[in-house]
């Protein structure tokens, strides 16, 4: 089955969720950018998606999950993901500000795929986002 | 019993006399029946033969027929007359003796007539006179007479033997009996005989031994002995006597005395009372006058002491007299050394620089010297008064009592003990003694008491020292604790801010580089206005959000690092003050009471303002849109803590939410510009000044926020 080309943002930083779609569109992925304002929000569209077929919402092929959220943060969906067999194959990405070794190694051990420090400069941000389509949303993908 | 076994010999002697007595008269009686018998018999065959003579001579007519005849009837008078006189003796009547010797007169009659008849008468006469039968009826006649009579007398005779042979039987039991009585009597003796001849051995052995012991012991006897007989003559001398005179005994035995026993006065040289003489003259013992000197046959002159005695039993007279003296020169040396050694001993014991005591088993004070009595501050007599118990201090009588005991039971060789004396002023001195037990005649204890007071007080010292730098220690360790646990805190804390800061500082940072390339890359393109005023905007916000971080940042490491000076701070006073000067609290923007009066409270006013600020800043700040704040501030007081409350008529905080409230760097949501760092700095600096934070709220209707702080 063809991988969606949705990726699910969890960015409680509005900020942020404008410089992804500038990136986005620079990279020239085609790939549609949902997002929720936080952890709360990224279980209540995967929860009421159910299944990837039947639902309204397209289901994301990869995750883009802050650590930092209000109200539930990054670990929080990590475990919650952990709880439910039907997401062991929606590919999750940290994306944070946090460069300690703690959050990345726990992250690892929660089930993260990979763990991207948000760079400083566009330019790194869309070279990351053309790595992330390439790598989690194309057919050809590992 | 001699008398007993005397008397007893004699009753049987007696016994058997009288029972030999009677057996003799027995037999004297059977002798006169056996005779009288004997004559019964003779009378009637002399008669017999009388006649048979007789008729011989009636039949022959010869003479010599006549011949036995006479002889007969001589023999015949003479038994009749011996039977008179046994029969006298006898049973035998006299009338039955005269009645026979008138029938026997009578037969010889009638012979003397048949004889006149044959010689007048010639044979036929005579045979006719036979024939008259008188011869033979008087015959006939004697013998039935004899007959009676012998019966008679046999009857005698048997009774006679009866008594006879039961005489004999008497005196043989009597002899038999006698002999056993002399028997036992004589084993008796014996036995007597032979143990008192053993005693009388044993005795004499004794009295041997004791004499051989007597004279081995005043042979040997260390003193000299010389004894006299009651007239002063010496009879005996051993070696010590004849050493010191220089006599032997054979030649002083029989000497009188004061030649032998030479004494004069040591310092006189005039000559010495004899001690002899003067118990002779007294009677009794008497000693001799000090400084005597004895002079010996060769002239040597000895230093003596003496003693002279009466040899007598008790109450008895007097034998002699017995001298004991000896060599005073030796005694009197020895004693010299005795002394001194003494006096040395006493010397060590008195001048010795600790205190001695000798203590008897009961406690009390036998001897004390010097130091002891320096030590404790009595006197002597004072001292000897007490005992050991009234001497040492009560807190170690028990620890002691136990080793007295174990001493005088021989449990332990002696004992070290560190203990308090009592001086006689009652302060105690800090002593060692060391105690052991001696047992001259009875045992006592001897103590050596060692003034430890010097080393006691430089312990004590010591070991307040030691105290003292363990209690600096312990104060050093726990401020270095205190200071360390406060700095662990402070670098966990800043270490989390630096965390906190690198996470939150990096997104305004990430949006002002990111707008500021699409500006620069995008202008050439022609970016709208719209466009271009959007992204400066961003960045602008993004520089605005950096310098609030940075503020925050700054204020939160001031609460954290900065050692404030706390005092009392009046809350009126500041929350009216600030009220006053903060635009966002000003009264057109919102409404804030305060309920009565508010306490003072020990504090940092800096810090205070800066939690205070922070409180009702979010108190009207988290309202929702149109919606103008409430706010009430009043004080309730629990303790010696004041609980400062701020209600406002917010939008309320998520139950889940509430728990990290005063975490760093924790939004609540979006919606709400903040930086996140209020609450931590408003925990951070109650905490600071020793109080508590905390929170409830209900979502939509509002949060209450407290502080609880000391009050001054």
């Amino acid at each position: 089955m063809a991988r969606s080309a949705a990726i699910l943002v969890a960015e409680d930083e509005e900020t942020d969720v404008l410089l992804l779609r500038i990136a986005l569109k620079k990279a020239a992925v085609p790939a549609e950018l949902i997002v929720a304002r936080d952890g709360q929000e990224v279980v209540e569209y995967l929860d009421s998606g159910r299944a990837p077929n039947g639902s309204s919402h397209p289901f994301p092929g990869l995750l883009l999950l802050d650590l930092k959220m209000p109200r539930m943060g990054g670990f929080e969906v990590l475990e919650w993901l952990g709880r439910r067999a039907m997401f062991k194959n929606l590919p999750v990405v940290i994306f944070s500000s946090s460069t300690h070794e703690s959050d990345i190694k726990r992250a690892r051990e929660m089930g993260a795929r990979d763990y991207v420090v948000k760079p400083h400069d566009l330019q790194n941000l869309v070279g990351i986002l053309r790595e992330l389509h390439s790598k989690y949303l194309t057919g050809g993908g590992r | 019993m001699f008398l007993a076994a005397g008397a007893l010999l004699v009753g049987t002697f007696t016994f058997t006399y009288l029972v030999g007595q009677h057996a003799v008269k027995a037999n004297r009686a059977i002798a006169a029946h056996r005779a009288l018998l004997q004559e019964l018999a003779l009378v009637v065959s002399s008669l017999t033969e009388a006649e048979t003579g007789q008729r011989g001579f009636l039949i022959t007519g010869e003479d010599s027929f006549l011949e036995p005849y006479r002889a007969s009837v001589a023999g015949l008078k003479e038994h009749l007359a011996s039977l008179r006189t046994l029969g006298r003796a006898a049973a035998l009547s006299p009338e039955e003796v005269s009645r026979l010797e008138e029938l026997a007169r009578q037969q010889l009659a009638v012979l003397d007539q048949g004889i006149e008849t044959r010689r007048g008468q010639g044979p036929q006469a005579a045979a006719a006179f036979i024939r008259t039968l008188e011869g033979k009826k008087l015959m006939d006649e004697i013998r039935a007479l004899e007959a009676a009579m012998v019966e008679k007398e046999q009857r005698e005779l048997d009774l006679a033997l009866r008594t006879a042979h039961t005489s004999v039987i008497q005196r043989t039991l009597a002899f038999a009996g006698t002999g056993v009585v002399n028997l036992l009597f004589l084993a008796w003796t014996y036995r007597r005989i032979v143990r008192e001849t053993h005693h009388r051995e044993a005795v004499t052995l004794e009295i041997a031994r004791q004499k051989e012991l007597m004279a081995t012991t005043l042979a040997s006897i260390g003193d000299a002995v010389l004894v006299t007989d009651a007239e002063g003559r010496v009879t005996f001398a051993n070696a010590e006597a004849e050493r010191l005179t220089g006599w032997t005994i054979a030649e002083a035995r029989g000497q009188p005395l004061p030649a032998v026993f030479r004494i004069i006065n040591e310092t006189t040289r005039q000559p010495a009372e004899n001690p002899v003489e003067k118990v002779l003259r007294l009677g009794k013992v008497v000693g001799l006058a000090n400084h005597t000197v004895l002079i010996s046959k060769d002239g040597r002159e000895t230093p003596i002491d003496d003693s002279a005695a009466p040899i007598r039993e008790p109450l008895g007279p007097l034998y002699g007299v017995v001298l004991v003296f000896r060599d005073f020169s030796e005694h009197k040396e020895a004693e010299r050394v005795i002394h001194e050694s003494e006096e040395r001993f006493r010397a060590s014991y008195e001048y010795a620089a600790v205190g001695i005591e000798q203590l008897a088993p009961d406690g009390r004070l036998l001897q004390v010297n010097d130091a002891l009595c320096r030590m404790l501050g009595y006197s002597r007599e004072e001292l000897l008064q007490r005992t050991f118990m009234d001497i040492t201090d009560p807190q170690d009588l028990a620890a002691e009592r136990f080793l007295i005991d174990q001493l005088f039971a021989g449990t332990i060789p002696s004992y070290q003990l560190e203990k308090r004396y009592l001086r006689q002023d009652g302060s105690p001195v800090w002593v060692r003694v060391t105690s052991s037990v001696a047992r001259i005649a009875r045992p006592y204890r001897i103590t050596m008491v060692e003034d430890i007071t010097q080393r006691k007080r430089a312990e004590a010292a010591l070991e307040a020292a030691r105290a003292e730098l363990a209690r600096a220690n312990t104060e050093l360790e726990q401020t270095v604790q205190q200071r360390t646990s406060r700095l662990t805190e402070m670098v966990a804390e800043l270490q989390h801010m630096s965390y906190a800061i690198t996470h939150d500082m990096r997104a305004p940072l990430r949006a002002m580089n990111a707008f500021a390339t699409v500006l620069l890359e995008e202008s050439a393109t022609g970016l709208s206005q719209a466009k271009v005023h959007e992204y400066c905007g961003r960045i602008l916000t993004g520089a605005n959000r950096l310098d609030k971080l940075i503020t925050d940042a700054l204020s939160y490491t001031k609460a954290v690092l900065l050692e404030l000076p706390m005092q009392p701070v009046n809350l009126s006073t500041l929350i009216r003050g600030m009220l006053d000067t903060y635009p966002n609290l000003h009264p057109d923007k919102a409404d804030i009471q305060i309920e009565g009066d508010l306490p003072v409270v020990m504090g940092n006013e800096s810090l205070l303002t800066q939690c205070f600020s922070n409180l009702l800043g979010n108190a009207v700040k988290f309202v929702a849109p149109g919606v103008r704040p409430q706010v009430r501030i009043r004080a309730s007081v629990d303790n010696s803590f004041t609980r400062l409350s701020v209600q406002d008529n917010g939008v309320g905080i998520p139950e889940k939410a509430q728990r990290r409230l005063f975490g760093m760097f924790q939004k609540l949501d979006n919606v709400y510009e903040g930086t996140g760092i209020g609450l931590a700095i408003v925990r951070k600096v109650v905490e600071r000044m020793g109080g508590k934070v905390g929170a409830e709220s209900e979502p939509g209707k509002g949060s209450c926020f407290w502080v609880e702080l000391r009050r001054a």
